[in-house]
């Protein structure tokens, strides 16, 4: 395309000169205000026009100005017309939109987008909000449907997941595959080393490409898209090109950002006269410290007399642990072009600071891009993409594992302050201590003494050599290979209560790998009569190796060791590595026809062997066929101008997932250790896996019908989808009889179908000179229904390792990501007991009662099995009759609560441009996904008698005064750590994610400057939400089951500055 | 020429990468991490390996197992100490509230399901156990050029540690299906009591005859005599559970029977068993009692420990979660979360170095001080305060103990890791066998019975205690049940008395017996009067876990549990 658009310039540039008359001069720019050179300037209804030059300028000489329209045009962009009328001057402002002949990257080659059959969608970076987070997956929220982007925490350079069309997966993965610049990039948590048992290792396997060097995202959707990638197309795959040199000349720029990230608001909790209150009420005739040793717990004075007020300080820990961040980002990108060879370099470096203090990330990337055309025949192009990450997580779990870790509910949780006590006196506070013994420490010790760093370290490198064989003919081979390493570095010293159990505990975990993929393709492309057509053919073949290897050291004297110095421990453990390898090769081939321009139909068909698949499938085999009908270029709508395109698709075909773990075909022994008579660890073997000969992909069939539309000259575009997936043969780890030496097979058995629609709207509201409006408005319904999981009807997906650990559930019939457990009803009050009975009033009641007596439940009042009703303690349904009639609660009365899916999701962008102002506007919105926001069990001192609650709670908790409360009683610490609808809230939310103001300078052309512009953005600066949690865009543990917030890190709003300068 | 060129580049690359896919194995699954079966069983040295993988099931948290099930933790890991202690007379579950497995709490509470995890992973561990046993004995015959005696040995050790897996499968489920390949076939079903009995039998009496006896000194391996007693163990158990008429279901159930059991036939051959043991002079009783349980592989356990689980806290192999089920937090000493009930305390006389060593006062804190056993150092024991008795949190299990490290400053020890060897059968209980044994065949507590009782007793008394006294002040008119309560203040929390109780048929009565007096802490009379609320008959056997009947369809369940309950 861009050949052809050199040719057209020497031929126009011919033209110019044979006429001196009527001269109109002008200049084209795009709507950021950089210039454009090379647009064509076409008099309307001829062949006669002209090319602006390097600096966006033109000029053309008119026989006849009056009745002329120029025709603005440049490809990317929406063509624009200006009468000429008696102007010799005319300036003009193009705007991207979805040109028709736009070509968008697809599997293995590009296409122009009014041929596209599939269902896809593209984004421009340029378009994309900017985000502070630097992970590029951010940048996409909310702009394509069908993609939906769930962040897993606020920390910077945090992880980010990534569906397209819904889990179609269980055990096998869901992300998508990642493509950059035709290299396939496996994304997975397993890229980022993690070391202690904390399933959020706080960086982003994918956090590892500057967004500021992608050109374009292309997302395939369909079967007709993404069958080309075979065993590894079923979750979606993300087409990512990078920024390439220009046509010609020298361009330079430079981005200088300032981010200050802020907690938007505190969480009011107790400060400490309240909270010994709080504790004298939760454990009476409990400690000294917070109750009176005179043993009258109704004595309001009791405070001032067992400890004088001013021995009571108070500690605001949000206001010791959090903080304003200053950040900073800094983007070098050149690049250049001549007439052979094309080059793009840059520089990324960023460095954010957390808003939890001794929390930062830091990234420097660097990419080059090299193309060169050795002859007329022969190119040679080589990417280099190379990204150095690290991050200084939050110590302990970010997202608690269990409930009581996790440092921002330690944050909440801890006790606001202390009491100075009497020295003569035993530390009254002891037995608290006791009680926080492996479960917290104090939340700034714990960051600032802790050390939980990840690194992970990238290089992609290709080369790939292109071939025109005939002008027809063209064939292509590239080389890639990949090199990840990523380092979990940990250590807790022996003062803290995460290293206190190991005498100070130091881990260092690298996870590593090299991948190599060679692809060849050959593609024929022809017309002939009304006939155009593509064929595809190629092979591809690669391999992959990962390890893992792991050193713990333990017993640190004070003072001592730390990760770089993990040989002053004195108790080493047994070092660990791993290794595995696979292989695969593939063939595949497409074919596209375009008949009369107005029906299309592509074939694609992809084989796929793997050694990770099992001797009895070593081949799967995936195809796909699409038809579309371009109605906007028959004759019977001719007429109707105002449709610039109008284009019916349909597609069905068959992906698969291949995304098995390694060495599960075969039966595996494992080494193990017992102890000799010595104490001393001598090997075993024991069986590791049952092997499956059996085992292959998932196979997903999907269908999907789509309209494209185009209208009022590309100023409204709409594109609309529906679709229906089927995935099989899941890769479920199943329970197989003890007998068979192991608990558990992974088989592929069982199905989840998703169906749902997608929508995306366009256009340009407002256009003219002065004043310009483009909006676009994305929707997202995604349906999924498990239909089979291999014989079982439901499979808990536990969460960590403590409470609320049963909260995700799949169940047959229902969709993947449900919340399972009890439903409340309200809370036990005095009238449920017979004691009480003699009593006439509340406050007679409330004066007899005493948490020490053991309570009988009246008849017919569900009671709960295996715990101790009182007053005040949580009440549920009782759903299932199990208990002989007893009515008891038990596991068994569990169902499902909730569901962290949205009805619709998407996104809504308005660009405002005026003058020399750009006023972006992006809001991302998620409506009915419910969350289950188990952080405000803690928060509601649940777990513990001596954590510390909110004052919100405080004041409505169940209190024995005879009071009527909304909210169960503190001293329930039964029901209340059991997963039910209690916690289960509408997690609605719409997001103005992204506020961009840019001003772009009108520089002298002798300035040195291609433009200047001066821009400041906010981030998350309002949420709209019902949600009580930091945030309700939250993500958890388990992939499957989104909306399970156990206190993560708050997300920040982000407020920066910054410059652009083009040289 | 141009044209050409590019074909031939175009076609060396596609022959190329078609070469590549040609390899035959370019395709076959690689691992370097991995090691299958056949290089295990190709010498003796992987097959020795493969026996100990038998016997390190016992101290592994399950592999295989849906291990991310919180609790699913088969065997000696964790699950068999709530198997066997969480629901008798002996400990009762703290109802804390920061510790919520359903799991535990019904099983603590007898209100457990077939569903139960615990019941569940048990079951998988022992049969995980069993398998690999069976994985040595199908491939070991598959080693050329070893003398035969030394496979014979091996496949000793194997069939007996196949027998002990099988042995607590019948104590816990009643009869199970029998195994003995490695198969995959799900239509089996259960075998009877009988059957397994007899098969453990078998087992136990092939370890005895060629097990090579100076394996004997590797603590945690079995000997010959290691099959011995446990030969002793099981005729007692199958004779004392017909002579007591274990309950068999409403219908009998002929699958859990004990009716073909000739009780006196097996009470003799449980005497013989055990007098064997006595004669060969190869254990002794140890003097300090309490030293027993403080240090992985020391003398004293070498000397007393029949068969125990080996553990080494350094380096991995851990006898974990005994914080949970035990009481050892860390140094040892109590905020377990399974409380030793008052009548523990009350069970010892003054003077019996027992109660000290089975009982604190609470958790073991640094200003205890230390003390120093055997050259390591130990924290002091937080010692129980009578007057407190009644209290919450005022009485924990004190048996296991971990050393302090001394680095600078006292090190608090992991709460889940324990750093002794576990016993599973010790000389002390074979004694006791021995004195059951002897008092059934000559229905006379005259003579060894009272010896046993005195020898066992005699050793952890304080120097200046006299044994006449304590044996007159333990003395009971009915000598099983003085017995059952030697048994108890000697192998408290040792995970027998559920056994004990079972095959005695007095779990009822000693459930209900438990003093719920203002003697029992107010914070475990919840479980307390759980327990006895829920018990059923029908309950003295654990129910078959759900999963196994619904993985086998042929399996029935046990009497009383419903088939999906």
């Amino acid at each position: 395309m861009k050949n052809l658009k050199i040719i057209l310039f020497f031929q126009f540039f011919s033209l110019i000169l044979y006429a001196q008359e009527n001269i109109v001069t002008g200049n084209v720019k795009d709507s950021n205000g950089d210039v454009l050179p090379g647009a064509s300037v076409i008099v309307k209804g001829t062949n006669y026009g002209a090319i602006t030059d390097f600096d966006g300028n033109f000029k053309i000489n008119l026989k006849d100005k009056k009745n002329v329209e120029l025709i603005f045009s440049y490809v990317g962009y929406t063509d624009a017309e200006v009468a000429v009328g008696d102007k010799t001057n005319i300036d003009v402002i193009l705007y991207s939109g979805n040109q028709l002949d736009e070509v968008v990257v697809i599997g293995y080659g590009t296409q122009t987008k009014k041929d596209v059959t599939g269902a896809l969608a593209v984004a421009d970076a340029e378009d994309l909000p900017t985000m502070a987070s630097g992970n590029f997956l951010d940048n996409l929220q909310g702009q394509i449907s069908g993609v939906q982007v769930n962040s897993t925490s606020g920390a910077p350079g945090a992880g980010i997941n990534v569906s397209i069309r819904g889990a179609s997966s269980i055990d096998g993965g869901t992300q998508p595959l990642y493509v950059i610049d035709g290299v396939p990039v496996e994304a997975g948590d397993s890229n980022v080393a993690v070391a202690e048992n904390d399933q959020n290792s706080g960086l982003g396997d994918m956090s590892f490409i500057n967004p500021s060097d992608i050109e374009s995202m292309t997302v395939l959707k369909d079967a007709a898209a993404t069958a080309v990638y075979g065993a590894r197309g079923a979750n979606g795959v993300v087409v990512i090109t990078t920024k390439s040199g220009g046509q010609s000349g020298n361009k330079l720029s430079v981005n200088l950002t300032t981010f200050v990230d802020y907690l938007p608001n505190q969480v009011p909790v107790l400060n400490m006269e309240e909270y010994v209150q709080m504790r004298h009420y939760n454990s009476p005739g409990g400690s000294p410290l917070y109750s009176t040793n005179s043993g009258d717990q109704e004595d309001p004075t009791w405070i001032a007399r067992e400890y004088h007020p001013d021995s009571i300080v108070n500690v605001n820990l949000q206001d010791e642990v959090f903080r304003p961040a200053l950040s900073q980002q800094v983007n070098i990108a050149f690049n250049s072009g001549t007439e052979n060879s094309k080059t793009a370099a840059s520089l990324g470096y960023l460095k954010k600071n957390g808003i939890v203090k001794y929390t930062d990330y830091e990234r420097f990337t660097t990419m080059l891009k090299y193309k060169m055309d050795v002859n007329k025949h022969v190119s040679l192009s080589s990417n280099i993409n190379g990204s150095m990450g690290r991050t200084n997580a939050v110590r302990g779990n970010a997202q608690g594992n269990s409930v009581s870790a996790g440092i921002i509910q330690s944050v909440l949780n801890s006790t606001p302050g202390y009491v100075i006590t009497d020295p003569s006196e035993e530390n009254p506070d002891e037995e608290f201590d006791d009680e926080l013994d492996g479960e917290l420490s104090g939340p700034l010790e714990l960051l600032r003494d802790g050390t939980k760093i990840t690194t992970l370290n990238r290089l992609i490198a290709s080369l790939a050599l292109d071939v025109n064989i005939t002008n027809d003919l063209r064939f292509r081979s590239r080389y890639s290979g990949q090199v990840s390493s990523s380092q979990a570095d940990l250590f807790y010293p022996r003062t803290l209560s995460q290293g206190r159990r190991y005498g100070g505990r130091a881990i260092l975990k690298n996870t590593s790998s090299r991948r190599m993929d060679w692809q060849n393709t050959l593609t024929y492309n022809t017309s002939f009569d009304v006939v155009r057509m593509t064929l595809l053919g190629g092979f591809e073949l690669g391999n992959q190796v990962k390890e893992t290897r792991e050193t713990e050291n333990r017993d640190f004297a004070v003072g001592a060791g730390g990760i770089y110095n993990i040989q002053e421990g004195v108790n080493p453990q047994i070092p660990t590595s791993f290794q595995t390898k696979n292989q695969y090769t593939s063939y595949f081939s497409r074919a596209q026809f375009q008949i009369k321009d107005k029906y299309l139909f592509s074939a694609s068909f992809r084989g796929d062997g793997s050694s990770k698949f099992g001797e009895n499938n070593k081949w799967g085999h995936f195809y796909a066929f699409a038809a579309g009908w371009t109605l906007s270029n028959e004759s019977f709508l001719a007429g109707a101008d105002y449709i610039s395109l109008l284009k019916l698709r349909a597609s069905y075909g068959t992906t698969g997932n291949d995304r098995i773990p390694d060495g599960l075909t075969r039966t595996n022994y494992q080494i193990g250790y017992y102890p000799d008579s010595s104490n001393n660890n001598v090997m075993s073997f024991g069986i590791a896996n049952l092997g499956n000969p059996n085992l292959k992909w998932e196979t997903t069939t999907q269908a999907n019908i789509g309209i494209d539309g185009s209208m009022f000259n590309n100023r409204l575009n709409f594109t609309a989808d529906a679709y229906y997936k089927k995935t099989e043969d899941l890769l479920l780890n199943l329970n197989i009889p003890a007998y068979y030496g192991i608990g558990v097979q992974v088989q592929n058995i069982g199905r989840i179908d998703n169906s749902g629609i997608e929508l995306s709207i366009s256009g340009d509201i407002i256009r003219n000179s002065k004043f310009n409006w483009f909006a676009s408005f994305t929707a997202t319904r995604n349906i999924s229904e498990i239909i089979d999981l291999g014989g079982p009807t439901q499979r808990l997906l536990p969460q960590g390792t403590s409470t609320f650990r049963e909260i995700g559930i799949l169940r047959v019939g229902e969709p993947v990501g449900s919340f399972y457990g009890y439903v409340y009803d309200g809370i036990y009050d005095f009238e449920d007991f017979k004691e009480f009975d003699q009593y006439t009033t509340r406050e007679a009641a409330a004066k007899s009662y005493s948490p020490n007596i053991t309570y009988t439940l009246k008849e017919g009042v569900t009671d709960i099995d295996s715990h101790n009703v009182h007053p005040g303690a949580m009440k549920f349904k009782n759903l299932t009759d199990d208990d002989g009639g007893e009515n008891l609660i038990t596991q068994n009365d569990r169902t499902t609560i909730g569901n962290g899916n949205p009805d619709v999701f998407g996104g809504f962008v308005n660009r405002f441009t005026f003058g020399k102002f750009n006023v972006d506007l992006f809001f991302n919105y998620s409506l009915g996904n419910e969350i289950f926001y188990a952080g405000r069990f803690l928060r509601q001192g649940g777990k513990s008698k001596n954590h510390n609650i909110t004052k919100e709670f405080w004041s409505s908790t169940w209190k024995e005064d005879g009071g009527v409360y909304n909210d169960y009683s503190i001293r329930d610490r039964q029901g209340s750590s059991l997963e039910s609808s209690y916690y289960v809230e509408d997690g609605s939310y719409v997001r103005l994610k992204s506020l961009n103001v840019a001003y772009n300078f009108d520089l002298p052309e002798n300035s040195g400057f291609r433009g200047l512009r001066i821009f400041a953005n906010a981030n998350n600066l309002l949420t709209f939400t019902k949600y009580g949690g930091f945030d309700p865009e939250i993500q958890g543990i388990n992939k499957l089951v989104r909306g399970v917030d156990r206190g993560s890190y708050p997300v920040a709003v982000s407020i920066s500055v910054g410059i652009n300068a083009n040289f | 020429m141009m044209k050409k060129t590019n074909l031939y580049i175009a076609l060396l690359s596609v022959f190329t990468m078609i070469n590549i896919i040609g390899c035959d194995d370019y395709l076959e699954e690689v691992n370097f991490s991995r090691i299958q079966k056949q290089e295990v069983f190709k010498s003796i040295e992987g097959a020795d390996a493969a026996v100990l993988g038998v016997y390190s099931l016992l101290s592994e948290s399950g592999p295989g197992l849906p291990g991310n099930l919180f609790g699913a933790n088969g065997t000696w890991f964790r699950g068999n100490n709530w198997m066997s202690s969480c629901n008798n007379d002996e400990q009762l579950l703290e109802p804390d509230p920061n510790f919520n497995s359903p799991a535990w709490i019904t099983l603590s509470s007898l209100s457990y399901t077939s569903t139960n995890i615990q019941i569940t992973s048990t079951w998988i561990g022992l049969y995980q156990g069993i398998f690999r046993a069976n994985a040595v004995l199908n491939n070991i015959d598959n080693i050329i050029d070893e003398s035969p005696e030394l496979i014979a040995s091996l496949k000793g050790e194997a069939r007996f540690m196949r027998g002990f897996y099988y042995f607590y499968l019948m104590t816990y489920y009643g009869g199970v299906p029998i195994v003995n390949q490695e198969t995959r076939d799900n239509t089996i079903t259960r075998s009877s009591v009988e059957d397994v009995a007899a098969l453990i039998e078998a087992d136990w009496l092939y370890a005895q005859e060629n097990i090579i006896d100076e394996k004997m000194n590797h603590n945690g391996r079995a000997g010959q005599l290691t099959a011995t007693a446990y030969l002793a163990k099981l005729h007692l158990y199958l004779a004392s559970a017909k002579e007591s008429k274990v309950y068999n279901g409403i219908e009998p159930f002929p699958l859990n029977s004990f009716n073909w059991v000739d009780d006196k036939e097996h009470y003799n051959k449980a005497k013989d068993y055990a007098d064997k043991v006595y004669d060969s002079d190869s254990y002794s009783l140890v003097d300090n009692y309490g030293m027993l349980f403080v240090k992985a592989g020391s003398e004293e356990q070498r000397d007393e420990f029949i068969f125990n689980i080996q553990t080494n806290a350094q380096n991995g192999v851990r006898y974990s979660r005994s914080a949970v089920t035990l009481g050892s937090n860390g140094l040892g000493g109590g905020q377990g979360l399974l409380r030793p009930n008052v009548h523990m305390y009350d069970l010892y006389f003054e003077g019996d170095t027992r109660r000290e060593a089975n009982l604190s006062g609470g958790k073991l804190k640094e200003k205890n001080g230390v003390e120093s056993l055997n050259g390591m150092k130990y924290i002091k024991v937080t010692p129980v305060k009578p007057k407190n008795l009644n209290k919450n949190n005022s009485i924990f299990v004190n048996k296991y103990r971990n050393p302090a490290f001394d680095l600078g400053e006292l090190k608090e020890n992991t709460n889940t890791v324990l750093d002794t060897n576990i016993p599973l059968l010790r000389y002390a209980d074979l004694l006791l066998i021995r004195a059951e044994a002897h008092y059934k065949v000559k229905a006379s507590r005259a003579g060894i019975p009272n010896e046993m009782l005195s020898e066992v007793r005699q050793r952890s008394l304080h120097k200046k205690v006299d044994i006449d006294k304590v044996n007159n002040h333990y003395l009971k008119d009915d000598f099983m049940e003085e017995l059952l309560e030697e048994r108890s203040r000697e192998l408290a929390f040792e995970g027998w008395r559920r056994i004990d109780l079972f095959r005695t048929n007095k779990y009822e009565d000693r459930i209900e017996a438990i003093d719920d007096s203002d003697k029992t802490p107010s914070n475990l009379l919840p479980r307390l009067s759980q327990i006895q609320l829920n018990y059923a008959d029908y309950k003295m056997w654990y129910p078959i876990p759900q999963r196994a009947l619904e993985l086998s369809p042929n399996i029935i369940q046990n009497p009383g549990y419903l088939d999906n309950n």
